[in-house]
């Protein structure tokens, strides 16, 4: 197995154990904020750039060639953007749920046949490479939007209900979540605008389909960013919709990865 | 060398009696250097907490010494009520008393502090120890390792503290948290003030009778407004704790929608602890508003008082398989009794 495929596979690894260390302390109900869950995370960090550092090197490029490619860069993003915002806003427990998204990812990059096959190396330009590399880590930051969303929808249900305070205890405070969610659209918009624009600095502008499809799921992130703006959204539509706007990113993958 | 633990608690004397046999802990140095130096008494450590009031000792014969210098100290006649454990059982108690299992709350946290600070007092006079050294060394370390390893410390038991613990999982950091106080009744104050301790900033108290806001506002180092004037407040402000003694909801969500607009997004609390109740139930389906009244507090503190005894068993667990493990009471190989393990 080449070194950077081992590496992508130790990551997977570490994300598994990290999300049933989680699962394990949860259901004995002990905290989950805890350093191991927090240092398999970085293990598994760790060899996701090991692995970028080598595939890079081997392209000369940013490696997001191949559908296998570009799931484990937007699971590299997603994990990124958790260190960046996850333990800033101390919602350890974002880390918890990050990890079982970013195994399956991985895990489905791994399945794919052209994972095992040499790279081959290739010059797209600047402008191609910015464009694909920014839209990329604007899906981490959705990604990691619709699980801070969604843990918004549990947390609130629960005390709205009066029930589960074991499970209430252990998952993030909903105003933190709120917070999280809104600062994760609004870092994914930003990083995808500029993706956008580094598409159309290309010398060949990308297909009108695919261009479209863009431009609609910033035009779903900036919806949500200009209504909360002027007329005041509430937490809960905003975690519905951080969650339900990353079916696009999702359907958008799905589409590059069944290539 | 035998060790007894002589005492009296909230389980077994009233507070009349517990309050007549308490150390001021400004008189616990000169109390234990007394005891130590009786005769039968070579080692000492005085447990005096509002609760409870134990003696432990070690000495040739500390039971009849502590006792009759309790007598004296206390001018007591007649039987004494008072509980006494022998060495395994007096350690067993000890480690019983730490880890909360003999609290009046199971399983709270503050015991093990008291206890911390009487042993201290006890090793600062010089009147402990290689015995009672290592008994209440390693009573700290079951404390913690019961507190590990069970459940018997986690959630809250009283209304104030499941108020502050749901406040904490609304907000976060409680720093900037604002509390409104509706009515200005004992328990939407002790509510205030458990919040308060945690870190809630500015309070606001509007009742009825201006006068008596005032007062409260002042106690709390917060401010009073005229009991019409609160919704104009909700805006501004996080929690509400409703406690008025109107025979009819005071807050409505034509009162709350208004200000939600205002709060961008911020989440608000409202603890109505009045009975009858203050708050209209629909209030709950705003979103972002979360409304909890006397019944769903105290079935939370409830469930975690269930919880807590359900986790006893485990907790007795530790502790015996700990006294067991405990090398001061351990039989020597041949089968007879340590040479510091005799009947007292």
């Amino acid at each position: 197995m080449s070194p950077d495929r081992a590496a992508l596979f130790t990551a997977t690894g570490f994300f598994l154990a990290g999300f049933g260390y989680t699962v394990r302390s949860l259901s004995k109900g002990k905290p989950t904020a805890t350093w191991p869950a927090f240092l398999l995370l970085l293990a598994g960090f760790s060899c996701q750039c090991a692995f970028l550092l080598w595939r890079g090197r081997d392209l000369g490029r940013c490696p997001i060639t191949t559908p296998f490619e570009l799931l484990s860069f937007v699971s590299w993003a997603m994990v990124l953007l958790y260190f960046l915002t996850g333990t800033a806003y101390r919602l350890s427990l974002l880390g918890a749920f990050t990890a079982p998204l970013a195994f399956v990812l991985q895990g489905t990059a791994l399945l794919k046949p052209e994972s095992a096959a040499v790279p081959s190396r290739s010059r797209p330009g600047f402008w191609p490479e910015m464009h694909a590399t920014l839209s990329l880590i604007a899906y981490g930051a959705f990604a990691l939007a619709c699980v801070a969303g969604i843990l918004y929808l549990i947390q609130d249900r629960l005390l709205k209900r009066h029930r589960g305070m074991q499970v209430v205890r252990h998952l993030p405070p909903v105003h933190h979540l709120s917070q999280a969610v809104h600062r994760l659209i609004l870092t994914g918009t930003i990083i995808l605008s500029s993706g956008i624009l580094a598409a159309y600095q290309m010398p060949n502008r990308p297909p009108v389909g695919k261009l479209t499809f863009v431009w609609a799921i910033w035009g779903i992130y900036a919806a949500i960013l200009a209504y909360d703006h002027w007329r005041g959204m509430s937490p809960r539509k905003a975690a519905w919709a951080a969650s339900l706007g990353f079916l696009l990113p999702i359907i958008s993958l799905w589409v590059v990865v069944r290539r | 060398m035998p060790v007894v633990c002589l005492g009296l608690s909230h389980s077994n004397a009233p507070v009349e009696v517990r309050e007549r046999l308490a150390f001021a802990s400004r008189d616990l140095p000169d109390a234990v250097a007394s005891l130590s130096s009786q005769q039968g008494i070579s080692e000492a450590v005085i447990v005096s907490t509002c609760n409870r009031m134990e003696i432990y000792a070690a000495g040739d014969s500390p039971s009849p010494a502590v006792e009759s210098w309790l007598r004296l100290r206390f001018q007591l006649d007649g039987d004494l009520p008072f509980f006494r454990h022998l060495d395994e059982d007096a350690a067993s108690h000890l480690f019983a008393v730490v880890s909360g299992l003999d609290s009046m709350v199971l399983g709270e946290t503050e015991i093990f502090g008291q206890v911390k600070d009487a042993y201290s007092t006890a090793h600062s006079s010089g009147t402990t120890g290689r015995l009672l050294n290592k008994l209440f060394q390693h009573s700290f370390r079951v404390g913690k390792m019961v507190r590990n390893s069970t459940d018997i410390q986690r959630g809250s038991t009283s209304v104030g503290s499941v108020a502050v613990e749901l406040a904490e999982k609304i907000f976060g950091d409680l720093k900037e948290t604002r509390v409104m106080l509706l009515g200005a009744g004992d328990m939407s104050r002790r509510c205030a003030q458990s919040l308060q301790s945690r870190g809630a900033s500015a309070i606001v108290v509007s009742n009825r009778s201006y006068d008596r806001a005032v007062e409260l506002a002042a106690e709390m180092s917060g401010r009073a407004i005229l009991f019409d004037a609160w919704p104009a407040e909700v805006a501004e402000t996080d929690v509400i704790i409703s406690s008025t003694a109107a025979p009819h909801t005071v807050i409505h969500p034509e009162l709350i929608l208004p200000a939600l607009r205002r709060r961008r997004g911020r989440p608000l609390f409202i603890i109505d602890i009045a009975v009858p109740r203050d708050v209209d139930p629909a209030v709950n389906n705003i979103p972002g508003v979360y409304l909890y009244d006397i019944d769903a507090l105290e079935s939370i503190a409830g469930e975690t008082r269930a919880r807590r005894e359900q986790e006893i068993a485990r907790c007795l667990a530790i502790i015996k398989d700990q006294v067991r493990s405990l090398p001061l009471f351990q039989p020597s190989p041949d089968g007879s009794p340590s040479p510091i393990h005799r009947p007292a």
